[in-house]
């Protein structure tokens, strides 16, 4: 009701225009999301690193940029893929690579080099190889730390909550 | 704001601060074209909305169906909406920089005939209103004759329309607004 009354005051473009402003912030960051994604034909272009198993390569907290692309895999490359059916990426270093002569497809094994064994046990029972359409992007670049936050929102989640209030108090006290 | 009549409400700002003397004399002049049966034009606004607005659908559907299916197969969709995301973020910025620019306020009067749009601008540490009054005919109208007449440009401090308090000083405001309005309407008819 206090809606409608507002939209009677003030007209319903204000009202209208007030939502636009509030969507652009989503709809943009989103946007340039996906621009990001398929630019890199990746489906997530930053990730961050929730592990030790590749160190002392890239530590839990790094964040990673990822380009996938199109070009096939090569050995020692590391990789993020995702197995069908998991939800959790994994960034590991492929170790193995073969490629079918005819059709040029690949199949690929990975291991995390501070892991002692390599992923056929990460993989879905019985999988012996992951395929170059589970791998989510080639890691192309990294900031040390850099996404610590994300690793603690996911551990503690009450810190998420009160990220979320103290941001909108903030925003009571700006203006615009 | 909407004028109530003759009894408006007493409008104080913070005379310190710029923004707040322009948008109390761009609300004040407002008050005062609509008073004079301008009836205010939203074609500004809602060109930046419908821009807006397609968009946000592309986006959103873009974001359901991304939800829904793997990346791969809604990839083809994605470089759709993100074009046209970019398209109408662009078109909508251009018309705000080069259309639109400083106008705050188009009005027709139906009786007299013809348009008038106002645009206000301050510069950083000078306490002056600068106005830009332009008028056209009502688009298809011949009657009244058309005119188009050049922009009348008005440089005020804001001084002379507020109190010391911040009061605005409407009376004093609406006999110098309606001087340069005047103004105007006589250019059109040279």
């Amino acid at each position: 009701m206090e809606l409608l009354s507002n939209a009677k005051k003030y007209g319903v473009r204000s009202l209208l225009l007030q939502g636009l402003t509030f969507l652009s912030v989503l709809t943009s960051a989103f946007m340039i999301w996906k621009g990001l994604s398929l630019f890199t034909n990746s489906e997530s272009p930053v990730v961050v690193v929730l592990s030790g198993s590749m160190k002392p390569a890239y530590d839990r907290g790094d964040i990673l940029f990822l380009h996938n692309g199109y070009s096939p895999i090569a050995v020692g490359e590391v990789v993020v893929y995702k197995i069908n059916d998991k939800p959790i990426p994994i960034v590991h270093r492929v170790m193995k690579v073969h490629t079918e002569n005819e059709t040029g497809k690949q199949y690929l094994l990975t291991k995390g080099d501070n892991n002692n064994a390599d992923d056929r046990g990460l993989y879905n029972p019985g999988q012996m190889w992951i395929q170059r359409d589970e791998i989510i992007g080639r890691v192309k670049g990294f900031v040390p730390y850099a996404g610590m936050g994300t690793i603690w929102m996911n551990d503690y989640p009450q810190l998420k909550m009160v990220l979320l209030g103290t941001l909108c108090v903030l925003s009571l006290f700006s203006n615009d | 704001m909407v004028s109530t009549g003759s009894t408006q409400s007493k409008v104080v700002v913070n005379t310190s601060s710029i923004s707040e003397l322009k948008s109390a004399c761009d609300s004040g002049l407002k008050d005062f074209l609509k008073a004079r049966g301008y009836e205010e034009m939203h074609t500004h606004t809602d060109v930046k909305l419908i821009l807006g607005y397609i968009g946000v659908v592309f986006c959103a559907i873009d974001f359901a169906y991304s939800w829904k299916y793997p990346f791969s197969q809604t990839k083809w969709f994605s470089y759709i909406s993100v074009a046209i995301y970019a398209l109408t973020s662009v078109l909508a910025l251009v018309y705000s920089y080069a259309v639109q620019r400083d106008t705050f306020f188009v009005g027709y009067n139906k009786a007299k005939g013809h348009v008038i749009s106002a645009g206000s601008r301050t510069k950083t540490n000078e306490p002056t209103y600068r106005l830009t009054l332009t008028t056209r005919p009502i688009r298809g109208r011949q009657d009244p004759p058309v005119f188009y007449s050049k922009p009348l440009e008005l440089k005020h401090p804001f001084t002379a329309w507020f109190y010391d308090d911040g009061e605005f000083a409407s009376e004093k405001f609406s006999a110098d607004v309606e001087a340069a309005v005047e103004a105007l309407l006589a250019k059109k008819s040279e």
